[in-house]
């Protein structure tokens, strides 16, 4: 059974429909990366799989999980999905040990002790470890992104989600993050990343999706997609970001 | 008791008219005083600012009433008469005063370096940017906190009755004297009208917020 | 002036006291009602408000009146709420800086970037845990500044409970007036005492802002 499958999403805000009939799925270990231009639905439709924006209709399942069901509960969702944001989103009144540690004490349940070893063992893997003290304002950017794919980690999610992750960054420091992101792809975590990185998308993915205007246009291997694409929308949209 | 409330009311409508008139009056002055004291601020050197500075946080840090006593039982024992109008007035000012001098300032100064910079670069000198080029951006950003300034002008008007000033207050502690049932319907009343002044003044200094910042 | 120096002190002793109790109550509405103008139910979000706006937009001293002269006459129920000059005066203190309270906060909640908020529901926190940990921590931080502003005018505005008879450092001050000539002198030295206390509650805030900047 794949890890995550979205059947017939439809998600409007208002009058202004951001996701019309998205379907997509994503085998256990797989990368699946979404490409395409803004306002064309790619950070809703990451953000209808952990249940931070509700769908209209059509269902996401996650872990065998249905994002849909009244019975399952955010948290019990959430715990299997972790999400890293363009803008970080660390929370900047904690160190970032303090960031990472929060839920798995909170939503988890772990003892302190537990959560911090757990926490210096993920902030070691993205290769901050002596910075478990620091707040995030005297982190750099690439270092704070990288304290939230800790965060993340740290409930042991079954799918990782990134939004857009290296946006936000300077073009220099965008090597040290996508570092950190293909080191999990050698994990074999499964993650979905929406991203502009296209270098990134065809080096380790395993599926690209190419969306527009709130549908899915084209979907296929790397090599497939970026050397022949088949619809004209996708060979105007990478023309111009190639 | 009705009729007792009824015949109440010429008194507490005149009490309203003192309290706009002593509100507007040290309103006028404030905005005055704010203005001079603010664009002092901002073109003086630090050390003409310091006394300036001083004298802000003096009225800022002085209770308004205990500053309505010193002027109008204190300064008669230094020789200075002043009524009890005119006293309220004065202390409102220079209280408002120094918050309207901080809005000034605060406005200037929240006006982007690059407009200053861009000024200097034409040649243009330190009065003349602020004139023609800063101010008059400024003064948008300044008429929210102002209008919210006059609520609170008003707000503190009611200080006055301990002074001996026939504002709104006053009055309706004077009939609730003359009749103590009227104790409860006039002191609703009197929230309720103090609400009813300051409660779309300050939805108004919210709604400026919004559109002009 | 020298002989009003004990009764100046008890009075300075209430003022402190009256300010202490004024600011407890004050940040207990606060973080009540703000709480509550968050909540989930549309009538607590009204009531809230409606608190918050009646209670901020009216003067201070009128809420002291009504209070202390015309509560008691509620019919029926009135002789049961005959309070204390003391209380009386310290409760409409905690009503209107409490209602400030309210709105500063609010502000304060409104202005965390909504991320914050994205970031603890994607971690899996609860709504309540979202709050406590990532958004109220912050909220206070950025509402510092005027958080502190209302502390000192709560304590500026201990003088109201002067005019219903209560012996605070005012009280006491146009007591010792009322029996001996001094006026000038006694105010200006009153006046200095509320600006020193004024000035030290300044610089406490002012440190309190700097250690909160360095945790953001």
């Amino acid at each position: 059974m794949p890890m995550l499958t979205v059947s017939h999403v439809h998600k409007s805000f208002g009058k202004h429909t951001v996701l019309k009939d998205v379907s997509l799925t994503v085998e256990a270990g797989a990368v699946c990366c979404i490409i395409g231009p803004s306002g064309s639905g790619k950070s809703t439709i990451l953000r209808c799989i952990n249940r931070l924006v509700p769908i209209d209709s059509g269902d996401v399942v996650v872990d065998g999980v249905s994002v849909t069901d009244p019975n399952v509960k955010d948290a019990d969702l959430r715990r299997r999905v972790g999400m890293v944001f363009q803008q970080f989103n660390l929370f900047p009144h904690m160190t970032a040990l303090d960031n990472v540690t929060l839920a798995p004490r909170k939503v988890r349940g772990l003892a302190a002790a537990d959560a911090e070893s757990l926490g210096r063992r993920l902030l070691a893997k993205v290769g901050l470890a002596e910075k478990a003290a620091s707040y995030p304002s005297q982190l750099s950017g690439g270092q704070q992104q990288r304290v939230a794919i800790a965060r993340a980690l740290a409930m042991e999610p079954k799918v990782m989600l990134f939004d857009e992750a290296t946006s936000a960054l300077d073009p220099e420091i965008t090597g040290e993050v996508l570092a950190v992101m293909k080191a999990l792809v050698a994990e074999r975590t499964t993650m979905v990343c929406v991203t502009h990185e296209m270098g990134f998308a065809r080096e380790v993915a395993d599926q690209v999706i190419f969306m527009d205007d709130g549908v899915i246009v084209e979907e296929g291997t790397p090599a497939a997609l970026f050397g022949a694409p088949q619809m004209e929308r996708t060979k105007t949209f990478l023309s111009k970001v190639l | 008791m009705n009729a007792s409330y009824a015949s109440a009311l010429p008194a507490l409508a005149r009490g309203l008219v003192t309290t706009f008139g002593v509100a507007l009056a040290a309103m006028l002055l404030a905005v005055a005083i704010g203005f001079a004291a603010g664009i002092a601020r901002s073109l003086v050197p630090r050390a003409v600012d310091l006394p300036i500075l001083a004298a802000i946080e003096f009225a800022r840090g002085i209770p308004l009433l205990v500053l309505m006593y010193f002027l109008f039982f204190g300064l008669p024992q230094l020789g200075w008469r002043t009524s009890s109008d005119g006293a309220a007035i004065a202390a409102l000012a220079i209280y408002a005063g120094s918050l309207g001098s901080e809005i000034v300032r605060g406005a200037i100064a929240s006006i982007a370096r690059g407009q200053h910079e861009a000024a200097a670069a034409l040649g243009l000198g330190r009065l003349q940017a602020l004139r023609l080029i800063v101010l008059p951006q400024a003064l948008r950003r300044m008429l929210p906190p102002f209008v919210g300034l006059f609520a609170l002008i008003v707000e503190s008007s009611t200080l006055a009755s301990l002074i001996g000033v026939t504002e709104l207050l006053q009055s309706i502690r004077n009939n609730v004297e003359r009749d103590n049932a009227l104790s409860l319907p006039l002191y609703l009343t009197a929230l309720v009208a103090y609400f009813a002044i300051n409660y779309p003044i300050s939805l108004a200094s919210q709604r400026l917020e919004k559109r002009l910042a | 002036m020298r002989d009003a120096a004990p009764q100046l002190e008890r009075g300075f002793l209430l003022t402190v006291e009256i300010a202490v109790a004024g600011t407890v109550g004050a940040s207990l509405v606060g973080a009540l009602g703000a709480a509550l103008r968050i909540s989930e139910s549309r009538g607590a979000r009204f009531a809230a408000t409606a608190f918050t706006e009646f209670f901020r937009n009216t003067p201070p001293l009128v809420q002291i009146y009504f209070l202390f002269f015309a509560l008691p006459e509620i019919p029926g129920i009135g002789p049961a709420l005959r309070l204390p000059s003391v209380v009386a005066a310290t409760l409409g203190l905690v009503l209107h800086q409490g209602a400030i309270n309210i709105e500063i906060l609010r502000a304060g909640l409104g202005a965390v970037p909504s991320g914050q908020r994205e970031a603890g529901a994607a971690l899996g926190l609860s709504r309540f845990d979202q709050l406590r940990y990532v958004l109220v921590p912050q909220a206070v931080r950025i509402s510092l500044p005027a958080l502190g502003n209302n502390v000192i005018s709560l304590f500026k505005n201990t003088v109201l409970v002067s005019s219903i008879g209560v012996l605070d450092l005012f009280g006491a001050a146009n007591d010792v007036i009322a029996q001996i000539e001094v006026s000038a002198e006694l105010f200006i030295t009153v006046g200095i005492v509320y600006l020193v206390c004024v000035g030290l509650l300044g610089a406490l805030f002012r440190a309190l802002e700097k250690r909160a900047a360095v945790a953001r």
